[in-house]
């Protein structure tokens, strides 16, 4: 084997799981949170939530799109590109939001801060946590200085329930 | 994402587009669009679900879509009550949502012909497999009559449904739409989410029957806040759903209550006392008197005590209004037909 060849592989074996773990899917992100895709039942809980914590049925479900990663609940929550480490979008006009996701423990953080150009106000953050375990997912959502706006269990349906 | 608006300009468009198809299929019907007008004729085998046919119909649809809509002595009645209809909402909807309807010389809206275009285009592509061109069980449930509908008049019912999602989202217009959502902000007359990364998703899994799909939402922000991009993308969300339900665009329904989806999840029917508690005081447009420290309807709090709560106003106003297409077989449908025809009167 010439000197480059072996250069190339060795460079090649160094950076694999670095490239490996940037392209976390569908599947590692799944048995990570020891989740299952399927039909839940949102708990209401006892303090005041929001609408979407109404006592209904909504679907979780994971997506996967060119390497992205989506989880959507329900009709309203989407969580994008939660396979990457951190990443950043255009959330509204003149704002950016910069994304940190983190699975660990059978629980899915994602945290998110908007800066906006030309505002006066400091940036927002939230931060979203799942927790998966035994067929329920407890969910919570922290925004800016208020400590809950949603925060709710959703439990899997049983097949005999649908 | 805001809830109802979308689906009543769809449907308007459709209505349109189908109807001028149709009446390219008959030699008299192309004397009138050659002398500038499109008239309506209904086909002659509305059920079939041939390939050519299905092919021949949407090719006619396509080529009349800039031609006015006219009705002439003759036509099929149904269609012609269309057109009629059409004109009629045009001159009594709210401005913004006209170009769901046909204006007052019979010319298709732009909104309606962009949702057209996209329909004859997912036809062409997956001919009797598009999701445009079935029966559908929720529609029939929603429109008695629905799956006797040719392919026209189905494309129109779903343009109308569109037109009832976009009015109630945000009156039909792109402009000052950008709203913060649960998760992201909404934005356009669809109120669909405004990142890219959150909405592109939809086009993917709006399958074609070949296995492609397209990708209409996979467009940049700014590209959502036009009329062709919003409603563009609002078609593939809706084709996700119809792909994930089996043809419905509302969603699944277990326990009798409906899994939620996106736009169409919120459309929960009412349980039945707080659904005549909502016809009570909605329909008979009684709730006047607001509680001053809410500002809401007073009598909600007596439709919340038999299972209803705010939100699902605009479910029940959504469902009802979705009835009101005149070739439903409900009475609403009736009732805004003895509309129709009381102002077509009033105008002689």
């Amino acid at each position: 084997m010439n000197k480059t060849i072996f250069s190339i592989l060795v460079i090649f074996i160094a950076f694999a799981p670095l490239f490996a773990n940037a392209q976390k899917d569908k599947k590692d992100i799944l048995k990570q949170l020891g989740f299952t895709e399927g039909q839940y039942v949102v708990i209401v809980p006892s303090s005041k939530a929001a609408s979407f914590c109404e006592d209904e049925i909504v679907s979780l479900e994971m997506l996967e799109d060119k390497g992205d990663v989506t989880l959507v609940i329900g009709a309203n929550l989407i969580f994008s590109q939660i396979n990457k480490a951190t990443t950043s979008y255009e959330s509204n006009v003149n704002c950016k939001t910069t994304q940190v996701s983190q699975i660990e423990n059978n629980k899915l953080t994602i945290t998110q801060v908007e800066k906006c150009a030309g505002a006066k106000k400091k940036p927002t953050s939230k931060k979203t946590q799942i927790d998966f375990k035994n067929d329920l997912a407890e969910l919570s959502i922290k925004e800016g200085p208020h400590i809950t706006n949603c925060q709710y269990k959703i439990a899997k349906l049983n097949s005999k329930d649908k | 994402m805001k809830k109802l608006k979308f689906l009543y300009s769809f449907l308007l468009a459709t209505v349109v587009y189908t109807s001028s198809s149709l009446a390219q299929q008959d030699p008299n019907l192309n004397k009138q669009i050659q002398q500038g007008g499109a008239a309506i004729q209904d086909c002659k085998d509305c059920k079939s679900n041939k390939s050519s046919d299905i092919l021949a119909q949407t090719n006619e649809l396509a080529a009349v879509l800039n031609k006015p809509f006219e009705c002439a002595p003759g036509d099929d009645p149904q269609s012609c009550l269309l057109i009629d209809w059409l004109k009629w909402k045009h001159q009594n909807y709210n401005k913004n949502c006209q170009g769901f309807f046909l204006d007052g010389k019979g010319q298709v809206g732009p909104f309606s012909k962009v949702l057209a275009e996209l329909m004859t285009t997912d036809i062409k592509k997956n001919k009797e497999k598009s999701l445009f061109v079935n029966d559908n069980e929720q529609f029939q449930k929603l429109c008695p009559g629905f799956d006797k509908f040719s392919l026209n008049q189905k494309l129109a019912f779903h343009g109308w449904i569109f037109e009832l999602t976009a009015f109630p989202e945000n009156v039909c217009t792109n402009a000052n739409s950008i709203v913060k959502g649960v998760n992201s902000s909404a934005a356009c007359m669809l109120q669909l989410n405004y990142p890219t990364n959150m909405r592109s998703f939809y086009s993917s899994g709006a399958k074609n029957a070949d296995g492609t799909s397209e990708k209409h939402c996979q467009i940049s922000p700014k590209e959502l806040l036009t009329d062709r991009g919003c409603l563009s993308c609002g078609f593939d969300v809706y084709k996700w759903h119809m792909t994930k339900y089996d043809g419905n665009p509302f969603g699944e329904i277990a326990n009798g209550k409906k899994i939620n989806g996106s736009y169409w999840a919120s459309q929960n029917p009412l349980p039945s006392a707080a659904e005549s508690c909502f016809e009570k005081y909605l329909d008979a447009k009684s709730d006047v008197k607001k509680d001053p420290k809410t500002g809401k309807p007073l009598f909600l709090t007596q439709c919340k005590s038999l299972g209803a709560n705010w939100e699902w106003t605009p479910r029940y106003k959504f469902f009802k209004r979705i009835q009101r297409f005149p070739l439903c077989n409900t009475e609403i449908a009736k009732r805004e037909v003895t509309e129709l025809k009381k102002y077509l009167d009033s105008k002689k």
